[in-house]
Parts: structure tokens; sequence; C-alpha cells
């Protein structure tokens, strides 16, 4: 009974102490999302001001770029489009909103920058080139303060993550045992 | 009353102690408040019991 008891304190020890490190590594990976996020967003700028490509070839771009997290995101919007009977640009709004919701890579997200995404997308394709480069551009600059500061805090939030795992765990023995 | 429970007290102690400092550190004041309130709350229970059978005894001892 003795030996049934320390692996229970083992593994309740060690799954708290890893669900603490995870979720740790979820707080440096909200990073590394905001930072492909501005890859892709000056793949966006760079595409409009200088090649006057098309929102749909720019989505296609991303969608293709293995290396990006968001490649997966660009690509449920061409989905989306490609669903409807004709490419209809005041759908997607939308569409851009819908996915944001139900994506994956944006679940790292806090939900003010899902909001400044959903926003971000709602004015895509309804303004003039200068506009929209302005536009991007201000929300590049917004995650790049973004990414500032979660750099600035990231060491004390992955602390914080760990210790309150090994603790909450040490706490559950101790009322368990 | 088994001297288990004195360690265990002991233990919810030290852990809310470091605990509530991690939070202080990190800026979350009212969650280390929390924290700490609730390791007291926990130990209050453990101990709630002992004390309703010692003030039994007391009235038992002196007929009160």
């Amino acid at each position: 009974m003795d030996m049934v008891k320390i692996l229970g304190v083992v593994f309740v020890l060690a799954a708290c102490s890893m669900i603490g490190v995870a979720a740790g590594e979820r707080q440096k990976e909200h990073i590394n999302v905001l930072m492909s996020l501005k890859r892709c967003l000056l793949t966006v700028k760079g595409e409009i001001a200088y090649a006057y490509t098309p929102l749909s070839e720019i989505f296609t771009i991303l969608s293709e770029m293995g290396s990006e997290c968001w490649s997966v995101f660009f690509a449920q919007v061409l989905d989306e489009l490609a669903d409807k009977s004709q490419e209809d640009m005041s759908n997607l709004s939308q569409i851009w909103e819908k996915v944001c919701r139900d994506s994956d890579v944006c679940s790292n997200m806090s939900h003010e920058e899902l909001d400044e995404l959903v926003r971000f997308g709602s004015m895509l394709g309804t303004s003039d080139r200068d506009s929209q480069i302005s536009r991007i551009e201000l929300f590049i600059d917004n995650i790049n303060d973004r990414i500032h500061y979660l750099q600035k805090h990231i060491y004390e939030k992955v602390r914080l993550c760990r210790v309150l795992g090994v603790t909450a765990g040490l706490l559950i023995t101790i009322l368990i045992v | 009353m088994s001297i288990s429970l004195i360690f265990k007290i002991a233990a919810v102690g030290i852990l809310v102690s470091v605990l509530s400092q991690v939070l202080k550190h990190s800026g979350r004041e009212e969650q280390a408040f929390l924290t700490s309130l609730a390791g007291l709350i926990l130990v209050l229970l453990w101990i709630i019991p002992y004390i309703a059978e010692l003030f039994e005894t007391i009235q038992e001892l002196f007929s009160l």
C-alpha cells in the first residue's frame, strides 16, 4: 500500500509539473506565433506595394509557405473563399473572422490580439492601395510592440508557470496523502 | 490527532508562503492574497474539528 501511495504521489507531481512546463512553453509559442504573423504581414505588404498582387494570389503564396505556422490559416481562408460560387471579396471579412475564431494557430493569441486581427481582416480589399499599406504597417507596429513586451516578461511568466505547476502538485499530494 | 497533521500544516504553510512570494514578485498581489487565504481556510478546515472536540471535553470536564 505504501508503494502504491508513493507511485501515486510521483505521478501527481510529474503530471502537475509537466502541466506547468507546458504552460511555460505555450507562452514562448505565443511569441513565435506573433513573429510568424509579422513575417506574413511583411510579405502581404511587399506584394501589395511592389507587385500589385491580388489578395487571392497573396493568400495562395502565404498558404504555400510551409515554414510559417500561419500557412494553414491562409489555406483555410482560401478554402472558404473557393466554397463560394463567386470570389466575392465583400464576404472576405466574414470568412476572415470565421477562420480567426476556428483556427488552431489563433488559439495561441490573446483576445485583444485576436480582435485586432479580425479588424485587420475587415479592411482587406476594401480600400485603396496606400490605405491598405498604411493599415498593414500600423498592425505590424502593434505586433512589434506586443512582441517586445512579451519578450521582456517571458522569463518571469515561464518561471511562474513552472513554479505554479510544481507547487500545485505538492499541494495535491499533501491533500491526498 | 496524529502527528502527521502537524507536518501537513507545516508543508501547506511553506508552500503557501513560497507561492505567495512568487506571485507577489510577478506583480500579481491579488492572486498572492487569494492563495494565502485559501491556505488559511484549508488549515482551519483541518483544525476546527479538533478545537470543537477540545471545547466539548472542557465542557464535560467542568460539567458546564
